[in-house]
């Protein structure tokens, strides 16, 4: 899961509780729940602390977005971040990471020990000590990486991997694919990239986040009520018609901002069963105007009939005419004779 | 009848069902994915109630917003309170100028052919 844009306690929060549920899904990862946890909230930490957050300053830096990054991998959790730091501080900072980077355990517990006693704070709250636990806690060197941003500031990315067993010391991901990957995020201006699985708390979790990229002001509007609602009905609409694999409903969902405009694009595997009738009712609502889907929908909701997973298609019919029908889809089916679907939905 | 309340969640909204007094109130937001199962123990209370109605009936909503699966649910309220012999009132709370809640309550409306009183807070 990827996500560029506003950092603030509650983002940190709400990306703590989506990780937590969806590595307690993945049991393998159930142990390194807490250091996890622990680990996002250093990173978002480390944004805040080194990141420019004065008012003054945002103006100078405003098509910058901060970028935090959690990636579960077959053997490692990857957690990175990514923000501005004033050039000025970038060589201290170095020096911190090198220094945490080159010392054996033994030495990272005692300069803990040392920088409690008498540490002294940085101008922004906080000594190495953020940066000594997260060596700590995941057991291999911090990765890092500097690039220039302009004459004031530089864009640090720092990443940290933590591995399932302590044996393993290979890492999985390199600062630079960290990178490649933020500069591809940037360049289709995606703010939130979650693939994974659709199905329990991930969804509260996925709308909270989108909920606040979408809340102005602490309130959300009403066109911004319409588009969250969108959302949940093509979120939901993964784990309805989805393929189950291993108990899992995995899709991907991005959410994309092009010319102040929000784009939602949703993709995964439908189940064969499920697919010719799904098709078949897609296309049929998208052969319909816009008053033929409301009294279409209109006729549904006054069918008493509530089918086992509870919505009789109107949640297609919402996101068509939601979006006043700016959506397409396909189906590709692929060599493995698996059906591949995926739609774009343009926010109003 | 005694009362039955299910708090909020994430997901699903705060839900007061006074059947001594004829009333029903849902505040939040609703978006479960099964809304079977949340929403069965309040499909059994209004059951529970049609033996023995008061007068009047009033379902109060008062939404920040829902998905479609939780429509289903409410229409099912709805036809389940018209079935019984009672007086029906729905008061459909929302902001003056918060068109998404104020069009689904209309769409109700027509939908449902029921008196639904829109009321701006």
């Amino acid at each position: 899961m990827s996500y560029l844009g506003k950092f603030s306690d509650e983002i940190t929060t709400m990306l703590i509780n989506l990780s937590e549920n969806y590595l307690e899904e993945k049991n393998q990862f159930n142990k390194l729940n807490q250091k996890v946890s622990f680990l996002i909230a250093e990173c978002f930490q480390n944004v805040v602390r080194y990141g420019v957050y004065d008012d003054s300053e945002i103006q100078t830096v405003a098509d910058f977005k901060e970028f935090f990054q959690i990636k579960v991998l077959e053997n490692s959790v990857s957690i990175s971040s990514s923000n501005l730091v004033e050039n000025d501080s970038v060589k201290s900072l170095e020096e911190k990471i090198n220094l945490v980077n080159s010392l054996s355990e033994e030495e990272l517990k005692q300069l803990h020990r040392s920088v409690l006693e008498n540490g002294k704070l940085s101008t922004k709250g906080g000594a190495s000590l953020g940066l000594i636990d997260m060596v700590k806690k995941s057991g291999h060197p911090l990765k890092n990486l500097v690039t220039r941003f302009d004459d004031e500031y530089s864009q640090i990315y720092i990443g940290v991997e933590i591995s399932k067993s302590k044996d393993i010391k290979n890492i999985d991901i390199s600062i630079l694919d960290i990178e490649k990957e933020y500069k591809t995020l940037v360049d289709r201006n995606i703010l939130l990239l979650f693939k994974g699985d659709f199905s329990k708390g991930t969804v509260s979790d996925l709308v909270d986040m989108l909920n606040s990229n979408f809340t102005e002001n602490n309130k959300l509007s009403s066109n911004n009520t319409k588009n969250l609602i969108t959302i949940i009905e093509i979120i939901q609409n993964v784990s309805k018609h989805g393929k189950s694999i291993n108990g899992f409903n995995e899709g991907i969902i991005t959410l994309s901002n092009t010319n102040n405009k929000f784009q939602v694009e949703c993709a995964n595997y439908i189940s064969t069963e499920k697919y010719s009738e799904f098709k078949s009712f897609m296309d049929e609502i998208n052969s319909l105007s816009l008053d033929e889907i409301n009294l279409r929908y209109k006729m549904s909701l006054s069918n008493p009939i509530i089918s086992e997973k509870g919505n009789c298609g109107l949640g297609i019919m919402e996101i068509a005419r939601n979006s006043q029908k700016g959506y397409n889809y396909s189906f590709v089916e692929t060599s493995e004779k698996e059906i591949f679907y995926s739609i774009k939905v343009n926010l109003i | 009848m005694e009362k039955l309340i299910i708090e909020d969640t994430k997901e699903t909204p705060y839900i007061e069902l006074d059947g001594a007094n004829g009333i029903f109130k849902f505040t939040g937001k609703s978006y479960p994915e099964n809304v079977n199962l949340i929403y069965s123990p309040v499909l059994s209370y209004i059951e529970e109630y049609g033996k023995n109605p008061k007068k009047q009936s009033i379902l109060e909503f008062k939404w920040l917003y829902f998905n479609t699966a939780t429509s289903k649910i409410i229409a099912s309220l709805v036809f389940m309170l018209k079935a019984i012999k009672t007086e029906l009132v729905i008061n459909w709370y929302c902001e003056l100028d918060f068109d998404t809640m104020i069009e689904k309550g209309e769409e109700f409306r027509d939908a449902l052919d029921i008196n639904l009183n829109i009321i701006n807070v």
